[in-house]
């Protein structure tokens, strides 16, 4: 607590002891509502600092989790995959058939599968 | 694969976290007595400063989190300080939020005019007359309120750190990023214009 003015050592002034008297008074005077605020700050502060310290202890354990986490994950979604990932012969494409298929020129020869089916069908109609 | 080097080295890193033990629940104790001791004050001083218990609660509920949030691990010698420092810096927030948000809404009431509005709570009667010395000294208060209000800035901080929290200079510096010789000035500026604007007996 500050007893003298420390800027040019004198003593304190009325001013200043008023102030303080008037000030510390209006502590007492604070309503029930305001009250209750501050009692709930404080305690949310509280709370913090205990999940900060909490997450100290975390912070050591939760990498080795996670890692282990996130190789269960692969191993439940991915592993099954790599025994049923064989292709059926009905879905079979052979890999010669890829540039063909990759091929952009033959793109266009897709648009024109109504008119080779329709082809397909008038030439086997009989003429005449 | 796990890196068994990595693995140590993080180890050896994360065992500096502090342990849930009962020195934690200790520094919870800690903060706990210290918040106790300085809530009411900081809420006046927040109060003074924006004139406005709501937005004074806020500043303190604030100050209250970002001190446990970010200095909860420090010396508790450091948190005096360090508090008032974060609830300076709120206090400047909330008060330059207000003046951008007059300038753009000028056109509706401020929150500075509500501050001025009396208390809702103060006019609830409670069915007793207040002592004749009591409002005398609300009177004086609100007096007193309304020449800190007045202040320059930084003379306003200086003298309510100093004076109502009873920081020594060098806390008082620290707590508003300044040096120790600032504090004297803005301290003894404000001594003098109270003086004057409040008399020696008001």
């Amino acid at each position: 607590m500050v007893s003298t003015n420390e800027h040019d050592g004198a003593s304190r002034q009325p001013v200043e002891e008023r102030a303080k008297a008037l000030f510390d008074e209006s502590l007492g005077n604070l309503d029930g509502r305001t009250r209750s605020a501050l009692n709930q700050a404080r305690h949310a502060a509280l709370t913090e600092l205990e999940g900060r310290q909490r997450q100290g202890v975390w912070r050591f354990w939760g990498p080795l989790s996670g890692v282990a986490a996130a190789a269960l994950f692969v191993a439940v979604v991915f592993g099954p995959m790599w025994t049923t990932m064989q292709p059926t012969p009905d879905n079979a494409m052979p890999l010669e058939d890829f540039d063909i298929i990759a091929d952009a020129e033959n793109l266009e020869l897709l648009e024109d599968l109504d008119f080779y089916a329709w082809l397909g069908t008038s030439e086997a109609l009989p003429s005449g | 694969m796990l890196d068994i080097v990595s693995l140590g080295t993080a180890m050896r890193w994360e065992s500096d976290a502090p342990p849930v033990t009962a020195a934690s629940v200790d520094r919870t104790r800690e903060l706990d007595r210290f918040l106790l001791d300085v809530e009411k004050r900081a809420f006046r001083i927040a109060r003074i400063a924006v004139r406005h218990d709501d937005d004074a609660l806020d500043i303190v509920q604030d100050s209250m989190l970002q001190l446990a949030r970010r200095y909860g691990q420090r010396s508790s010698e450091e948190w005096r300080p360090l508090f008032f420092r974060i609830l300076q810096n709120r206090i400047r927030d909330c008060l330059r939020r207000r003046k951008v948000r007059s300038k753009l809404l000028g056109w509706l009431p401020s929150r500075a005019d509500d501050a001025d509005d009396a208390d809702p709570y103060e006019a609830v009667a409670d069915g007793a007359p207040l002592p004749v010395q009591r409002l005398a000294t609300d009177q004086a208060m609100q007096k007193l309120e309304h020449a800190l209000f007045e202040l320059p800035a930084r003379q306003q901080e200086a003298f309510m750190l100093r004076n109502f929290e009873g920081l020594d200079v060098a806390e008082t510096a620290q707590a508003m990023g300044c040096s120790e010789g600032s504090v004297k000035t803005h301290y003894s500026r404000a001594v003098h214009t109270l003086r004057e604007r409040l008399g020696d007996s008001w």
